[in-house]
């Protein structure tokens, strides 16, 4: 949706990387990442991750519900060094803050 | 100022109560994203990347001490100790939970205010010249037009899901200070050759991926039709807008799509067939609402006021400096406008925090008449500082970080919030504008008057097509890169700019801002501004200064 300063989710899909689940917290918007056995955590660290995220994805939005979580999407992550860190300029400011 | 009356009390009562209870719902699962967006977004709440957005409408830029204070407060209380003012005099606080939204509704509607239609395919916050009332070259207050706007766009149920958002600006002014050519409907007032008051009717402005200047739908419309006019040009937006494609949606391509003599056609059709009557303003009700805006009660000017700004001229350069690029004119003699620069060089474009919002709220109090005005160049204008107070008036400013004078120079630079916050997105506004607005701050003397506007993405929210030179953000492969723009105008002689070349990347923007500048200050004539000098030596130059000759 133009100019409605919301985004619709981007699924990114590229098979040779890995993938993680992130979505923002329902009641105070924060971004969150997808820890497995229906829990969120607010660092990426805790992910789980795997190399298709959409299987991630529908375990994610199974729940507990009311979900606590908004607007779920996939994301691609690199693993260095046992951490996880998020690909791409938007995903690093979403997991790390404002760069300014 | 406007003062809230009855209706406007009880409604916003009741839509605090409203949402408080969706919001609840919200929480426990009763209702579904999905059924929640439309709800919270009409309330002015996006979700941003880090959290939810709050968007504040300030009624045509004013402020009163009572609601700086509450923004304070809301700053402090329930966000990171700053709010950010928008380019449609607005203020939007970054890091709000959605649990604690209905709390600052209530703390808002306490003071007067509040985030309805800041969002949504409805009419927008009216906006107007920030020098309304006090400006020497204005024909009438456009304030009071603006308010009548308000009340009868608040809530339209006609009005309330329009093909796209909507957008009005009113200025009164030879100089065009509100950006009137690029909102969906401008209206200038004007005298006609009876010398009778009216408005000058501007339709299909805007920016965004199809930048447009308004057109001239209308040459005098007398003040009573204001709003059966206004009326009749948004029920045949809202007729013939179109609503299967998001992109060309707003009123602009309408006009595009009908050419401008036909819409004209269409609205003075339908405006021909409408009752009129309940929508006349008579005398009275223009006059009621004037009495809102009545000027103050000015002091006569003071024999010394100027011996003391000379002194202070001789003894403190920056002072000098700022008197000379900070401060206008004003209709009273005696009087000054004070426009205090939210861009000190360096920092992020139009934040402000908790503690210089209690600091202005304090001075519109010891300086003026309890009120200021926000401007869509993201700056505060104080409207009425005696000259004789303007040395302890900047002295105030200076010492809390709110002295620099840079006002229509280089480094007074429109940045919207581009990537560190908007989902939206393409790339980062912000660490661009405080790096090329700390690096032209020492050449912006020699450079005079520049305006230089950066946006994240093609919503333009940061008005990039119509800069002296404008910055636009864009992803490529997922790299950040900034097209550049020359030429473009928002002021009466409004221009879209002109893409100079291939986009660059973030630490090469400084260098060719740097090149276009170079090449305007070896070309310009006396008294040019870049976008003269540009229509009269075109595009070459500035290409082959940034790109070379190939
Ligand atoms: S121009 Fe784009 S990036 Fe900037 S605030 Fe608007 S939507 Fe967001």
């Amino acid at each position: 949706m133009a100019a409605s300063h919301e985004s619709e989710p981007n699924v990114v899909t590229n098979e040779t990387s890995h993938q993680a689940v992130t979505a923002n917290r329902l009641r105070d918007g924060i971004p969150i990442y997808f820890a497995g056995g229906g829990s969120w955590s607010p660092n990426i660290g805790d992910s789980v991750t795997a190399e298709n995220g959409e299987t991630l994805l529908a375990e994610a939005i199974r729940g507990p519900l009311p979900l606590e979580a908004v607007g779920v999407y996939v994301i691609e992550v690199r693993l260095a060094e046992g951490a996880v860190r998020p690909i791409g300029i938007k995903e690093q400011i979403r997991a790390f803050g404002p760069t300014a | 100022m406007y003062r809230y009356d009855e209706f406007d009390r009880r409604f916003l009562e009741e839509r605090v109560a409203q949402y408080r209870d969706q919001v609840r719902r919200r929480l426990i699962g009763q209702l579904t994203e999905e059924e929640f967006r439309p709800l919270r977004l009409r309330n002015g709440l996006y979700l941003q990347l880090h959290a939810y957005m709050y968007r504040i409408a300030i009624p045509y830029g004013t402020l009163s001490p009572a609601q700086l204070r509450m923004l304070a407060y809301i700053a402090r209380k329930y966000d990171r100790g700053y709010g950010h003012f928008t380019t449609r005099q607005n203020i939007q606080f970054n890091w709000i939970k959605l649990e604690e939204s209905p709390d600052i509704m209530a703390d808002l509607a306490s003071v007067e205010m509040h985030s309805i239609q800041t969002s949504g395919n409805c009419i927008r916050n009216t906006t107007s010249d920030p020098f309304a009332g006090v400006a020497d070259d204005e024909i009438e207050d456009p304030r009071p037009y603006c308010e009548i706007i308000r009340q009868w766009s608040t809530l339209h149920p006609e009005f309330s899901w329009l093909p796209r958002k909507f957008k009005i600006a009113v200025s009164a002014s030879a100089k065009d200070r509100a950006a009137v050519h690029v909102h969906d409907i401008g209206l200038y007032l004007v005298r006609n050759a009876a010398g009778e008051v009216g408005f000058q009717v501007l339709v299909g402005g805007g920016l965004g991926r199809t930048p447009i200047m308004a057109k001239v739908l209308r040459d005098f419309l007398p003040k009573q039709d204001l709003l059966s006019y206004l009326e009749a040009a948004l029920r045949v937006y809202n007729e013939y807008g179109r609503r299967d494609n998001i992109y060309k949606a707003r009123i602009k391509i309408l006009v595009q799509a009908l050419g401008i003599d036909k819409m004209r056609d269409a609205v003075e059709a339908e405006w021909s067939k409408m009752d009129h009557e309940p929508l006349d303003l008579t005398k009275e009700t223009i006059a009621g609402i004037y009495k809102h805006f009545a000027p103050p009660a000015y002091g006569k000017p003071e024999r010394d006021d100027d011996a003391v700004i000379n002194t202070a001229i001789a003894a403190d350069k920056k002072f000098s400096r700022w008197l000379k690029h900070n401060v206008a004119n004003h209709k009273q003699p005696g009087y000054s406008i004070a426009t205090v620069s939210l861009k000190p060089p360096g920092k992020p474009p139009g934040d402000i925090t908790a503690d210089q919002l209690d600091l202005l709220a304090e001075l519109s109090e010891r300086h003026g008449f309890g009120e200021v005005r926000v401007t869509h160049e993201q700056n505060v204008v104080f409207p009425d500082v005696r000259r004789g107070d303007l040395v302890a008036f900047y002295a105030s400013l200076a010492s809390s970080g709110l002295g620099t004078a840079n006002i229509g120079l280089a480094s007074d630079i429109i940045a919207c919030p581009g990537l560190d916050y908007c989902s939206l997105a393409n790339a980062r506004s912000i660490p661009i504008a405080e790096r090329l607005g700390e690096h032209l701050a020492a050449r912006e003397e020699e450079i005079g008057p520049m305006k230089i506007k950066i946006s994240g993405c093609i919503n333009a929210c940061g008005h990039h097509h119509v800069g002296h030179i404008g910055i636009l953000g864009v992803d490529k492969n997922g790299e950040e890169f900034y097209q550049i723009t020359v030429g473009g105008s928002a002021d009466e002689l409004s221009a879209v700019g002109i893409i100079v070349g291939r986009a660059v990347p973030s630490d090469e923007v400084n260098g060719a801002v740097d090149k276009l500048l170079d090449v305007y200050l070896a070309q310009r004539d006396d008294g040019e501004d870049l976008p003269a000098t540009f229509r009269r030596i075109g595009m070459e130059p500035f290409k082959e200064a940034v790109y070379g000759t190939r």
